[in-house]
């Protein structure tokens, strides 16, 4: 397995991190202001991409596992540098490392395919749905798919 | 894409499908209808032209990995199917999008608006169908629009799987059903001297079986007349299931119309929400016919009442006449809740339709699930279970408790609720009741 | 004239599994103005390889609007016969590799490991697949799920190809082929376990292609070619396959199509209730099944096996003797994929009535009618891209009506015909075209 340390390094190589001037325009069009109550710079795009230029330890950290994985903050940037694929990264080193505690597995296939606080916030909005609905819910898109053509076709 | 997001101010109320405006008498019978895709996964072959077509509306190219719509084939079972927008009533994904980028318009198309819209992907993890499809290249979320009113994959599709319906121009069944209700109103209270509780005119004798249950009891004897002519009931009840009580029962007519006045209902309490009581009550009402020595429930019966104090030449009875109303106030409970739970007369057809020969199926082929529930909304005794529809499973109806009124089947915009003879399949995917 | 775009990406892949390299090239603009693509320019691109090269290749028809534009062509010489085969792979694995931006794939060499190539976006990999030889096909399929997650169109070998069963068969998914003269040897030769696709891509079209097609489908529609569809109906029209047909009676399901095809030939059938739910195969090779139930009575288990085993269910038809018991006729068929059983040259690939040479030549497709009109048809289907079975099936569709999708101009039209015409005869010689582009490819 590889070090902890190369996969940061291939991360930041791969998202294009160092090329980062902290101009917080990923942060402005960053849905997870909307999203979460306690957004702040910790779990912010920039906050992400500066913790990991500084060579903090960001794949035990919980607060990459906010992101939706959208395409705004790569749409925004000057510099071409990809939050989303770096914050994809690491929680791919995360899965790797068996640091999932915040990643959340298919209920039918057992893939990761969300994060935890994701999930949170998508039932949270969706509370008036009854409990079977959620329930269908915690499988992924393909799997979800998979299920509705064999009850309905 | 603009630099920032341009800022809404837009709340998920604004998003949200508007109530219309106040309805019409002729919107009753009918509907202002939107268009909508209609998939029969039996013709479906799953040669993906849909796929192709939809893509270059999305993507100017033939790209059949970018398009809204996904086709599916299960190898093992043979099984092909689309998955597509199915414009949901209330669309959950609408709920869940953080940047309010999906709005449900007037025209019943569920839009992403692309000025919003970040490609964040969970209103695929909020819809039960997983609909909304991400570009495996772009990453770009594509959903489908209805092509604003004329989808492209229907005009292609070569199998005539895709096609387009507004639903049924005209609800003749719910035209029926009130007049034949309306008309055995007239009838049997109205005209019919007395009560229809036994019921004679030449040759033909009509019993009511609650009736001639306690008679036996309190009597303790089978008079063989009486019992035949209650037969006729629970035969009627055997070929086409309860359509005394949905069709016919003059009481069943006056809880609708009180229906109609409260459409604001303020909950049956949990406690008293046993469909089993109804039987509770005829056991007791026969039971205690046996120690009193006379027909027991039929004193308070409101079909009963309803014809003998409300009929034209009837005698007015005080005690009598404050039955019907009191009972008729249970429909501000929950719609016919008095039919649901304490009915005796309901109770006796009910076992009588154990031996039915027919029965309702919702769900079949062209249903849309979770994202129409049209059915458990209209249906009077609530049996259609809404939250296994919202699930995308086939709720299992139980017929012992349907009246069929046929309110569901009327309803149904996609001929997806169906009656059907009980040796008949029932829908895929159905819930083990 | 140039068919270069929008019909090609203009991209050839190439894959040496000696030296585990890959690399893309452009398609050469002469090659393109020689041949209309397909077969014959499989055919030109393998006289630039080794002998023992793959070439698996699209027509300029293939992924496009054009009814039935699901063709795959595999092109290479045969080990056992001196001239070209070229093998039609259908469904959906044509339309892939275009929209992950190859039109061609040349495969040369020989792994030492059990590998698979995969074409996505433009990329090529190969990738091990070690612990795969000798499973059967649905397992090798699962294990290629793990290696490669995501590929949505594969050609795969089975065991019969493993232990170099000369009837091996190549298998679309876990559905066979009509792979009947070795391809599935071939690439077991290059310890090649599967080729995967996955076509995220897309390609341009013409703006006039979708009311075309259309119009295209209204003609084949009022000829009452789309009148009977079904695995059926183009059984009933092989010699016995009247009989084959009734084998099947109650067994049928629903109807599958290729990629953009409106005359569905497939069918899907439900037999055995040994799991909760009915099981069931996709019916694709029809003069294989009519082989298969000639000798027994109920001859869909024999089929299964034969796709799980990557046996060509032809050859297995001619092996079997009639009436064993189910038991007896499964291990003949193990012992065939052991090589055990040999089979008459002249019996396989061959079909009643039609040239043996022909049928090889044309990969053991399904010869609905014979003559000289079949191969022409069958050979121009190879050529352009469009799945042959439906251009026999689709009795009153001409290669000019096909042609109108490669240009608007009607005596532009003409021309392609009788370049077309050209290139058919050229396939149809079977031999190998001379090298003309030195070390250039």
């Amino acid at each position: 397995m590889k070090p902890r340390h190369d996969r940061i390094e291939e991360a930041k190589k791969l998202s294009g991190a160092p090329g980062c001037v902290e101009c917080g325009r990923c942060v402005a069009a960053c849905p997870m202001a909307e999203m979460y109550a306690n957004f702040g710079i910790e779990m912010s795009p920039r906050g992400i991409i500066k913790k990991t230029l500084v060579g903090d330890d960001v794949v035990a950290d919980r607060n990459i596992w906010y992101c939706t994985e959208c395409n705004s903050g790569t749409d925004v940037c000057p510099q071409g540098v990809s939050c989303r694929d770096l914050i994809r990264k690491l929680r791919e080193a995360a899965i790797e490392e068996n640091v999932v505690e915040n990643a959340k597995r298919c209920e039918a296939c057992g893939r990761f395919f969300l994060a935890v606080p994701v999930e949170d916030f998508v039932f949270g909005r969706l509370k008036a749905e009854p409990a079977n609905v959620l329930k269908a819910l915690e499988t992924c898109p393909s799997c979800r798919r998979e299920i509705y053509l064999l009850r309905n076709a | 894409m603009p630099e920032t997001r341009p800022q809404s101010g837009l709340t998920l109320e604004d998003l949200r499908p508007r109530e219309p405006e106040k309805k019409k008498f002729s919107d009753r019978f009918m509907p202002r209808r939107n268009n909508t895709i209609l998939f029969d996964p039996a013709k479906c072959t799953g040669c993906g032209t849909c796929e192709m077509i939809c893509s270059t509306r999305n993507v100017a190219n033939v790209a059949p990995a970018s398009a809204s719509v996904k086709v599916l084939s299960d190898e093992k079972l043979g099984k092909n199917f689309a998955v597509l927008c199915q414009h949901c009533r209330r669309p959950l994904c609408l709920e869940a999008c953080p940047t309010r980028a999906i709005e449900k318009g007037d025209d019943g198309i569920v839009r992403i608006n692309d000025l919003f819209c970040v490609d964040c992907g969970l209103c695929t993890m909020a819809c039960p169908e997983a609909a909304p499809l991400k570009d495996p290249g772009t990453g770009e979320i594509h959903k489908c629009d209805l092509c604003e009113g004329d989808p492209l994959c229907v005009k292609h599709c070569p199998e005539g799987a895709l096609t387009t319906t507004r639903g049924n121009a005209f609800r003749w069944i719910k035209a029926a059903r009130w007049s034949v209700q309306a008309l055995s109103f007239l009838f049997l209270v109205i005209l019919v001297v007395g009560t229809f509780c036994y019921f004679r005119a030449g040759t033909v004798e009509l019993a009511c079986p609650t009736g001639t249950l306690q008679n036996i009891a309190s009597s303790g004897t089978l008079i063989l007349v009486g019992a035949s002519s209650a037969l006729a009931l629970l035969i009627l009840t055997v070929l086409f299931g309860r359509v005394f009580c949905g069709w016919v029962c003059p009481f069943g007519f006056v809880l609708d119309l009180v229906d109609k006045i409260t459409p604001k209902k303020l909950g049956w309490p949990n406690f008293l929400k046993s469909r089993m009581a109804k039987y509770g009550i005829l056991g007791g009402a026969v039971g205690s016919s046996a120690v009193l020595g006379y027909q027991a429930f039929c004193t308070v019966c409101p079909i009963g009442t309803l014809c003998r104090s409300y009929g034209v030449q009837s005698v007015m009875q005080s005690a009598e006449l404050a039955i019907v109303p009191a009972l008729a106030a249970t429909e501000i409970a929950e719609r016919r809740s008095w039919c649901r739970y304490l009915c005796p007369v309901g109770a006796t057809l009910g076992i009588a339709s154990l031996l039915r020969l027919l029965k309702i199926v919702i769900g079949a082929r062209k249903c849309k699930k979770f994202s129409c529930i049209q059915c458990a909304e209209v249906c009077p005794v609530g049996i259609i279970n809404a939250d296994e529809l919202r699930e995308g499973v086939s709720p299992k109806i139980p017929m012992t408790e349907c009246i069929m009124c046929l309110r569901c089947v009327d309803r149904c915009p996609y001929n997806a609720a169906k009656v059907r003879f009980r040796w008949q399949k029932s829908t895929p995917g159905e819930a083990n009741a | 004239m140039s068919l270069y775009q929008p019909f090609f990406n203009g991209k050839v892949g190439v894959a040496d599994l000696t030296t585990l390299s890959v690399y893309t090239l452009d398609l050469p603009r002469e090659i393109c103005g020689e041949h209309i693509g397909g077969a014959t320019l499989n055919a030109r691109l393998l006289s630039e390889y080794e002998s023992d090269t793959l070439i698996l290749g699209t027509g300029p028809l293939t992924g496009s609007f054009a009814p039935a534009s699901s063709l795959l062509v595999g092109t290479f010489r045969s080990p056992r016969w001196d001239h070209l085969c070229h093998v039609p792979f259908m469904l959906r694995s044509g339309p892939e590799m275009k929209f992950s931006g190859l039109d061609f794939l040349v495969i040369r060499g020989s792994a030492k490991q059990p590998c698979a190539v995969s074409v996505g976006r433009g990329r090529l990999q190969i990738q091990p697949v070690p612990d795969t030889t000798g499973k059967p096909v649905p397992e090798v399929l699962q294990a290629l799920k793990r290696a490669a997650p995501g590929y949505r169109g594969s050609i795969v070998t089975g065991p019969a190809a493993d232990r170099n069963s000369p009837h091996a068969s190549a298998s679309v998914g876990s559905h066979g082929s009509f792979d009947r003269v070795g391809f599935a040897a071939r690439m077991a030769e290059k310890n090649l376990k599967a080729v995967l696709f996955n076509g995220i891509g897309g390609l341009p079209f013409r703006e006039d292609h979708p009311a075309l097609s259309k119009a295209t489908e209204k003609m084949l529609r009022d000829s009452g070619a789309m009148k009977a569809i079904g695995f059926v109906p183009v059984l009933k029209g092989l010699a016995d396959g009247a009989e084959a047909a009734g084998a099947l009676r109650g067994k049928l399901g629903r109807n599958r199509a290729c990629y953009h095809c409106p005359c569905p030939c497939m069918t899907y059938t439900a037999f055995g209730k040994t799991g909760p739910e009915k099981e069931g195969l996709l019916m694709l090779d029809h003069a294989g099944w009519t082989a298969l139930s000639r000798k027994s009575e109920d001859a869909l288990p024999l089929l299964k096996r034969c796709l799980e085993l990557g046996l060509d269910p032809l050859a297995a038809g001619l092996v079997l003797r009639e009436d064993r018991p189910m038991k007896e006729a499964l291990n003949a068929l193990e012992a065939l994929v052991a090589g055990g059983a040999s089979i008459d040259e002249e019996d396989y690939p061959a079909a009643p009535g039609i040239d043996t040479r022909d049928y090889r030549l044309l990969g053991g497709i399904t010869p609905l009618s014979s003559g000289k009109d079949w191969t022409e048809r069958v050979a121009a289907a190879l050529i352009l891209g469009v799945c042959p079975v439906f251009m026999q099936i689709a009795g009153r569709l001409d290669r000019s009506d096909l042609l109108r999708f490669l240009s608007s101009d009607a005596e532009e039209v003409k021309s392609l015909v009788a370049r077309l015409d050209e290139q058919v005869e050229m396939l149809l010689e079977g031999k190998i075209p001379e090298s003309g582009l030195g070390n250039r490819v």
